[in-house]
């Protein structure tokens, strides 16, 4: 596991991702110091930032679009994983060090899931603290008592897991293709056919839709136009991803590596 | 006791288009423990197929393979003391030749000394440090080569280890195989270096369209199924070959020389003869035969009698 996990964090994708996003950050910092007025009614406020609800205000819908984009990052992080293995020719060598391959699949799954989860919070936390001078200089801190904090702890928890959750789905789908565009071709497929094209003809299915339910998941808010639960959508999600990385497994442990 | 051991393997390939590809047809091969063995074949004669089937890279289609007395499902249990390389080797391109290893060595728990004495042994020592990616075939070879010994295995399994090496790599690898059999270990190695096999070997199976053809010491399938011959070199060489032939000897022509069905403690009767008609030999010697003429003779008739 810890093998996998130092092969996840040198690829040079996974850099390339989180170095994006420590840009995404800092362009975010730097755009809330310079819009916040602190004698205006809407100054800039943490607690403005981390609210459930994502079309709340203008600033959440950065943060939610931030976590989004996130997760879309994990998605590749994770593709990217496994996708090099094929794309290099490794899983061959690999194989003939440990051949149970459901433990090797295992290990490189879960090692995607937990370094995205953990870049995830890093990257959340880093975005927190780069805000922090907006709020104490050109903003308030109003807001930020226990309960926003419990509020925070629920979605970096959730975004955490949703993350995770991503990356292994990135992967399990690159073990499929057996490299990482097919993952990228999937994941683009599915959201021109189906978030888009079905949405607008099965508009009624909204409670199936992935986007929904990550949406839900992520807020930890139902939301107004689909009739499911926090924890019915973790579920639909659950047992999506469960679908996904069963399928995976068995294709992984009877293919042939030649 | 047989190390490896392959009964009535069979492998079938299914494609897409083009329907199944055979690519082993009930293989039959037992390797003794101990000594270097080699395994040959010409392309597409099923020698990197038998070789994933028994590391579990590939399902055989039927039939049984046994690795240190381990079938493929119980393959983990032995596959600490099996070393293996199967084809071009393949790494991480962007990592260096020592990261690479040092990544694969610590699934086994091995440590950096022996990573570096590793790469030493098999002279990357000084070019460790670069990206895989600017290696030569032959430096890529030599990593591959590496990670098979790091476990210091007692089976190694290589397929092709030459490719791609210089002729000095290619003594050195030969050498190195050598010694690593002489050390009590077993080396199964595939070559389509017929004259390196011979000089490597001390057994070998001889493979075409998927089965076995010939199997056993290098000498014995040198010499299998073929009668001694005598090379004679004699002027005049059309009437030595009528004097030969008159005196019920079953005599060539070859070229320059004639080619006599006799074995070499029968020598004397070709001289004898032939100076009895005032001719006398320039040469005698025994007919050397090679692998290579061994192998061709072999997976020929194979393929005429199959095809």
């Amino acid at each position: 596991m810890v093998v996998e996990i130092r092969r996840a964090l040198s690829r040079r994708l996974v850099r390339v991702l989180v170095l994006v996003a420590l840009l995404g950050i800092v362009i975010i910092a730097i755009g809330a110091f310079a819009t916040s007025d602190p004698d205006a009614a809407d100054a800039f406020s943490p607690a403005d930032i981390w609210t459930p609800e994502l079309d709340q205000s203008s600033d959440a819908a950065i943060v939610g679009g931030v976590s989004f984009l996130f997760l879309l990052m994990a998605l590749l992080g994770g593709a990217s994983v496994i996708g090099a293995e094929y794309k290099a020719g490794t899983i061959t060598t690999l194989l003939t060090w440990e051949p149970r391959r459901l433990r090797v699949i295992g290990a490189k799954l879960a090692a995607a899931a937990i370094v995205a989860a953990v870049l995830f919070l890093v990257l959340e936390a880093l975005l927190a603290g780069a805000l922090a001078p907006a709020a104490v200089v050109r903003g308030t801190t109003e807001g930020a008592d226990d309960d926003f904090y419990r509020s925070l702890a629920g979605f970096l928890g959730r975004g955490a897991l949703l993350t995770g959750g991503c990356a292994v789905l990135g992967g399990a789908i690159a073990t499929v293709g057996k490299n990482t565009t097919a993952a990228l071709a999937v994941v683009l497929g599915y959201i021109v056919i189906v978030e888009q094209i079905l949405r607008g003809l099965r508009p009624g299915w909204n409670a199936w839709y992935l986007g929904e339910n990550l949406g839900i998941v992520l807020t930890g808010e139902r939301l107004d136009d689909v009739v499911r639960s926090v924890p019915g959508a973790a579920a639909v999600l659950l047992f999506y991803l469960g679908v996904f990385v069963a399928v995976t497994l068995v294709v992984f442990a009877r293919r042939d590596v030649t | 006791m047989a190390v490896i051991e392959v009964e009535g393997l069979r492998k079938e390939y299914r494609r897409l288009r083009g329907g199944p590809t055979l690519a082993l047809d009930g293989l039959d091969v037992s390797v003794p423990e101990g000594g270097v063995f080699g395994f040959l074949g010409p392309n597409g004669s099923g020698k990197t197929t038998t070789i994933r089937c028994l590391l579990g890279l590939v399902r055989a289609s039927s039939g049984r393979s046994r690795l240190l007395d381990a079938g493929p499902r119980e393959l983990h249990t032995v596959i600490g003391r099996v070393g293996s390389m199967v084809e071009t080797p393949q790494f991480f391109p962007n990592f260096s030749g020592r990261r690479n290893l040092e990544l694969l060595a610590r699934l086994d728990g091995i440590g950096r000394a022996r990573v570096n004495e590793t790469l030493d042994l098999v002279g990357l020592g000084s070019s460790a440090g670069s990206p895989f990616r600017t290696y030569s075939l032959g430096m890529k070879q030599r990593l591959g080569l590496a990670a098979a010994l790091i476990k210091d295995p007692e089976l190694l399994i290589l397929d092709e280890p030459a490719n791609g090496l210089d002729p000095a790599g290619i003594k050195e690898i030969r050498d190195l195989v050598r010694r690593l059999g002489s050390e009590g270990r077993t080396i199964f190695v595939s070559s389509h270096l017929l004259g390196e096999v011979q000089q490597m070997c001390d057994r070998v199976a001889i493979l075409a369209r998927g089965r076995l053809v010939t199997e056993g010491p290098v000498a014995d399938v040198l010499a299998g199924g073929r009668a001694s011959r005598l090379v004679v070199q004699v002027a005049p060489l059309e009437a030595a070959l009528e004097t030969l032939r008159s005196a019920d000897l079953d005599a060539t022509l070859d070229g320059h020389h004639i080619l006599v069905q006799l074995p070499a403690e029968d020598a004397a009767r070709v001289t004898e003869v032939l100076a009895d008609a005032r001719m006398y030999v320039s040469e005698l010697r025994p007919e050397e035969i090679d692998l290579e003429t061994v192998f061709l003779e072999l997976t020929r008739s194979d393929g005429d009698a199959t095809g």
